[in-house]
């Protein structure tokens, strides 16, 4: 599986391999992800649903965000099983773990299925 | 464009400051003193934290002194006194004045906020005491100073996030309170196709330990809770039942058991303490009256293709005109329903002016009020405010004695004024009535004599006596007071109620008190009225104040040496010849009408070629250049394109007066 990703040059970007025949996608969500920007990543997560393969997140560069971060990736979530596929959250940053406690949110369903490494990989 | 705050945070002061008004005078009233208290607390905190929000901070640090004073009396540390009712006054014309310098005026006298802050120190500390509850009847929650468990549910308005909110900041507040556990429900979170990123469709619910009382949990929520559902009950409450704002979290069920959002909502609205606001739209009145004028626009357009359709004869078009023209007036309703304002609007500032005078004057008044709910379109709700301020202030300075005179002649010692308003066919009745000294008819004639309004022998009915005091120059008052006695007040009372196309009369017992009552259309922008024809120019009789019509032959108006008069049944009416005032071309019919109006217990005739029916008109100003003209209130577009004067009935009767006392042979010789 390949789960290299390219960084964009912004501050908040998202990004994804162009091959999306693999089993899972992994998309990598970065810099700051607020209410502000919240279009372009509402945009991504529908692309990379629709890209036909189990999401894998990867929360670990977001620097900066907000709960309307966490809801989409929740609504995604519900997309994904709703059309019988996976979604989980690989890694994330001390930002959004940080946001999902003050919110009082458990994302140990988030996390299924990854959850020991995310604990190992980022000390969630 | 950047969003500039402060004209939102000027009009939400200003409404926020008449409710203070309104608290602080119900303060008295054992019954809604903690209610007061509550309500008075939650508009200075607002103002404080908006107008900080907003950069006043001059307006900001003067009402948090205020808060702290008022958090005091909530404590039960301070007493409630006419005292802090008075303070609590101040303290708003303050800020008033505060915010008035905002928008231009002129800036607050020197050390006058200092004054007022050293006053509302003084009573903030002069603490009765830690044991004693200051409010009647209020529970004594702090006094114990027990900790208690306290259950949040907290569902924010979906548009939280837009609005600036984070439930983050809410939470941290929170935990200053005491030992805080947030748990986050995800629920409501619908799938992507259906989710609007920037909308809240998260929950909360929160258990709080803390020795912090319920108001002090609920003014943490104070800036979000407008469309929010906020539960709050101490630990021992009984428990909501599954599927309301407490159900379990969201990883904890499958999907498939996801309720939808509504149907959640739906069961949250039962909760028993649940607090869930209407929402509103803060929208300009400039914008309305736009609205409205198209809107008038609109209807007039649609008679005229109604028109155009029906002379066309074109029967495929008639189905759709006809639905169009439903769709029209449903929307004329909606539109002018949206202008419609409650009066209690504006009664709440006359309870702190008969305050206000009662305490300058040493008279001893109350003001009931009655049918605030009563709505009036905010045009004419406008223009209403100052004739009703002079109607107070005249039955104040008038009307009542000292209190100690008020006993002598075996009345209470306090006084009463009844505002009272309700709707009435298509119009709105507003009464003033007191139960003060009632109208001296001996005083009012020597005085109209005096001034020269009557002669010493004119023979007068006692209506026409009483309505001496409407007119110009006319006052009993033996010295001229800053409240009233100007003899500048009922005339100009009585001129703009006219301009309201509205009526007033006054009834009056000696001794017992005086009644006058204001008799308005609900809207100014829609008329009925009686479509005439003068030659080749139409009119608009305002359809109220219409009583019949009746035919002149030429013949009778001949026999009459032309003198304007016409009988009917035995009774000799004056009439006005419209062809004569609007100097139209053309001969007059054989056979004319005259439609006879009531204005002022006066029955008179309007002069008229022909009666074409009935209509509903949508008034439009004549603007800037005609403004001047009196005998026309407005005009319409007719569905053919031609315009139509809308007629101003006290006006025309005024005007035709005068033309008859410069030409005697002109009407009212009857």
């Amino acid at each position: 599986m390949d789960t290299a990703t390219t960084q964009a040059e912004s501050t908040n970007c998202v990004s994804m391999p162009e091959n999306t025949a693999d089993a899972e996608i992994p998309l990598k969500i970065t810099g700051e992800q607020t209410i502000r920007n919240s279009d372009a990543l509402y945009r991504s997560l529908v692309e990379s649903l629709d890209g036909g393969a189990s999401l894998v997140v990867d929360l670990s560069e977001v620097q900066e965000c907000d709960a309307v971060l966490l809801q989409l990736l929740y609504a995604t979530r519900r997309s994904a099983l709703e059309r019988g596929r996976g979604f989980r959250i690989a890694t994330m940053s001390p930002a959004v773990r940080e946001e999902a406690i003050a919110l009082g949110l458990d994302l140990a369903d988030l996390v299924k299925g990854s959850y020991e490494g995310a604990v190992t990989g980022n000390g969630i | 464009m950047e969003y500039n705050p402060i004209p939102t945070f000027l009009a939400e002061a200003e409404e926020l400051i008449s409710n203070i008004e309104q608290s602080a005078l119900n303060l008295g009233e054992s019954e809604s003193s903690t209610e007061a208290i509550n309500q008075l607390f939650r508009a200075f905190h607002t103002i404080k934290g908006s107008g900080a929000m907003c950069g006043l901070l001059e307006v900001s640090g003067f009402t948090h002194h205020v808060e702290t004073l008022l958090d005091k009396v909530r404590e039960g540390a301070v007493a409630v006194s006419p005292e802090l009712s008075d303070i609590v006054l101040a303290a708003s014309d303050q800020i008033r004045l505060l915010l008035a310098v905002e928008q231009g005026g002129s800036p607050v006298a020197a050390g006058s906020n200092q004054m007022l802050i050293d006053r509302i120190s003084e009573l903030t500390n002069s603490v009765i005491g830690p044991f004693a509850s200051a409010i009647p009847g209020a529970p004594r929650e702090k006094e114990a100073g027990e900790e208690r468990i306290w259950n949040i549910r907290f569902r924010p308005s979906s548009d939280l996030f837009t609005c600036g909110g984070n439930p983050v900041l809410l939470f941290r507040d929170l935990k200053k309170l005491g030992n805080c556990t947030v748990v986050g429900y995800t629920d409501d979170v619908p799938p992507l196709a259906d989710i609007q990123p920037e909308l809240c469709y998260l929950r909360w619910t929160i258990t709080l330990q803390t020795k912090a009382d319920e108001n002090a949990i609920r003014d943490v929520f104070l800036f979000v809770e407008d469309g929010c559902t906020l539960e709050i009950a101490t630990a021992g409450a009984p428990e909501p039942e599954r599927g309301q704002l407490g159900a379990e979290p969201e990883h904890a069920l499958p999907p498939a058991q996801n309720t939808a959002p509504a149907e959640k909502h739906g069961s949250l609205s039962v909760a028993g303490r649940a607090m869930v606001k209407e929402s509103t739209v803060r929208v300009p009145s400039a914008r309305l009256d736009r609205l409205v004028n198209l809107v008038g626009e609109l209807v007039m357009n649609q008679s005229r293709l109604t028109q155009a359709t029906s002379q066309a004869g074109a029967a495929e078009l008639l189905n759709p005109v006809q639905e169009m023209e439903r769709l029209v007036a449903e929307l004329r309703e909606d539109v002018l329903g949206i202008r419609m304002l409650p009066i209690g609007t504006i009664f709440g500032r006359f309870r702190r002016l008969v305050h206000d005078l009662s305490i300058e004057l040493g008279k001893e008044v109350d003001l009931i009020t009655e049918g605030a709910e009563t709505e009036l379109d905010k045009s004419i709700l406008d223009q209403l405010g100052e004739p009703l301020v002079h109607l107070l202030r005249n039955s104040m300075d008038h009307g009542f004695g000292h209190p100690d005179e008020r006993i002598a002649i075996g009345k209470p010692r306090r006084g009463t004024i009844r505002l009272a308003a309700a709707h009435c066919g298509s119009d709105i009745v507003i009464t003033i009535e007191d139960d003060g000294r009632g109208i001296n008819r001996a005083a009012v004639r020597r005085k109209a004599i005096e001034k020269r309004l009557i002669t010493p022998t004119a023979n007068l009915t006692d209506k026409e006596i009483l309505n001496l005091v409407l007119l110009p120059g006319f006052s009993t008052a033996a010295k001229v007071t800053s409240v009233s006695g100007r003899g500048v007040g009922m005339d100009v009372v009585k001129k703009q109620i006219d301009v309201l196309r509205g009526t007033l009369s006054i009834a009056s017992e000696e001794g017992k008190g005086c009644r006058v009552s204001i008799r308005l259309p609900l809207t100014l922008a829609i008329i009925e009225g009686l479509l005439v024809e003068v030659g080749a120019e139409q009119f608009i009789i305002p359809m109220a104040s219409i009583t019949e019509n009746v035919e002149l032959l030429r013949t009778d108006k001949m026999g009459n040496n032309a003198r304007n008069v016409i009988a009917v049944r035995g009774e000799l009416l004056s009439y006005i010849d419209l062809r004569r005032i609007f100097q139209t071309d053309g001969e007059a019919p054989a056979i004319e009408k005259v439609v006879l109006v009531r204005e002022e217990d006066q029955r008179v005739g309007l002069l008229v070629d022909r009666v074409l029916g009935t209509h509903q008109t949508v008034i439009q100003s004549l603007g800037r250049f005609l403004r001047t003209v009196e005998v026309v209130s407005g005009a319409t577009i007719m569905g053919d394109g031609r315009v139509a004067l809308i007629l101003d009935i006290p006006a025309l009767v005024r005007f035709a007066n005068c033309d008859a006392e410069k030409d005697t042979a002109g009407w009212g010789n009857a």
